[in-house]
């Protein structure tokens, strides 16, 4: 990233580090009605946890993507990127404060910078985003040109309570 | 949650054993199977003579993933296999994805495929309780696709340009199929309209290629069914 960081209208994106743990971040998976959505458990993780993941994602070559409110520096967001470089692929999962933002409004900011960023800096030509059918925030998002619904994949993520199959709806951008 | 596989099992069929392939299953037998330009596309390689050294570097690649088997397709009393199944396994979600290729082309139309999958689909769905089945097929590739609408798959998903081909890089779309293990249970007896065909293949005698009763070319491709994407 040029200086480190990419910059939008409204928000600032950076690759972080163990040291950047946000108390923001700690929140959200500790929000149960957030985790519902997204098919996990609401957690009420460490700072070191958090710090763990984040050398986990990097040894695994995912990256995490931190998104900040310019004017005030508050963790408004992630996004977490996998590239797969033998069909030159961007997985993208994302989170976003839904309670202080609206994701839709968020992402539609960061996801051009972000990707053009990534098409140049990596190679990459598509994007995928793979969304469980319970998170209604990033179905809204991705449902919005220029991403692409591409299928729903059936009864693919068990239910974070083992009671039921959940569909993934699949998106795509070219890029 | 289903359960992975040991290092080494065996599926049989009436006709056919299915195992993990080792490295030394290279075999001279094989070294065509990737000369065909569909059969290469499909496995996202480069058409090429298949070296002996490129099937055991490839053969070892799988030893040591608990998570994706490579499974040798082997006639019953013969050395060599006759195709290839990949099954890459995601445990926790209780998901499969398949693919396979009948490198030998001599076997093509005979029911080979459909009668290995069954085997392997009763070991990961009965045994091990995968929960789903997932293959991914390239537009083009009729063949398989009848086999599986067939077999009571569903079309869920078209990839637009997905794939990124390593013998041409252009960029090809993908059909992803599914098929739950309650649905293919049901549906096992009722693929009809495949062929099975209990003689020993051979060449046709005027060199066309097989084709089932219902006189559907399924030699046009090889019915290898999806890739990784």
């Amino acid at each position: 990233m040029p200086d480190g960081q990419l910059q939008t209208r409204r928000f600032v994106l950076r690759i972080i580090g163990p040291d950047d743990v946000s108390d923001e971040w700690l929140r959200w998976f500790s929000d149960s009605d957030l985790m519902r959505q997204r098919n996990a458990h609401a957690v009420k993780l460490k700072r070191a946890d958090v710090q763990r993941y984040i050398i986990a994602a990097q040894r695994q070559r995912r990256l995490v993507i931190g998104i900040y409110e310019r004017h005030s520096s508050r963790h408004v967001g992630l996004y977490e990127l996998q590239i797969n470089p033998e069909h030159k692929n961007l997985t993208i999962d994302v989170i976003v404060d839904p309670w202080r933002f609206d994701p839709h409004s968020v992402l539609m900011e960061t996801d051009a910078v972000l990707l053009a960023h990534m098409a140049k800096a990596y190679g990459v030509q598509k994007a995928v985003a793979k969304v469980v059918e319970t998170y209604s925030s990033a179905l809204r998002h991705f449902g919005h040109a220029p991403w692409i619904k591409e299928g729903v994949l059936r009864f693919e993520r068990t239910s974070v309570d083992g009671s039921r199959r959940l569909d993934v709806v699949q998106f795509g951008m070219l890029l | 949650m289903a359960s992975l596989p040991p290092p080494s099992f065996v599926i049989e069929t009436e006709r056919f054993l299915l195992r993990p392939m080792v490295r030394s299953d290279a075999s001279a037998a094989l070294e065509t199977w990737i000369e065909d330009a569909i059969a290469a596309e499909m496995l996202n390689t480069r058409p090429r003579k298949w070296s002996m050294e490129e099937q055991i570097e490839y053969f070892a690649k799988y030893e040591t993933k608990q998570t994706n088997c490579l499974l040798g397709l082997f006639p019953r009393g013969q050395k060599e296999p006759i195709g290839l199944f990949i099954v890459k396994l995601q445990p926790e979600e209780s998901i499969m994805l398949v693919t396979h290729l009948l490198g030998d082309t001599q076997w093509r139309g005979r029911g080979a495929s459909r009668e290995a999958s069954i085997g392997i689909f009763e070991y990961f769905f009965n045994k091990l309780d995968y929960k789903k089945a997932k293959a991914n097929v390239q537009p083009s590739n009729r063949s398989m696709m009848w086999l599986l609408f067939n077999g009571g798959w569903r079309l869920e998903a078209r990839l637009n340009k997905h794939l990124c081909l390593k013998s041409s890089g252009v960029r090809a779309d993908i059909l992803v199929f599914g098929i739950m293990s309650d649905e293919w249970r049901a549906s096992k007896d009722s693929a009809k309209t495949v062929s099975k065909r209990r003689a020993i293949p051979r060449a046709d005698s005027d060199g066309s290629r097989a084709r089932n009763l219902d006189g559907n070319a399924d030699g046009g491709h090889p019915p290898g069914i999806s890739r990784s994407s």
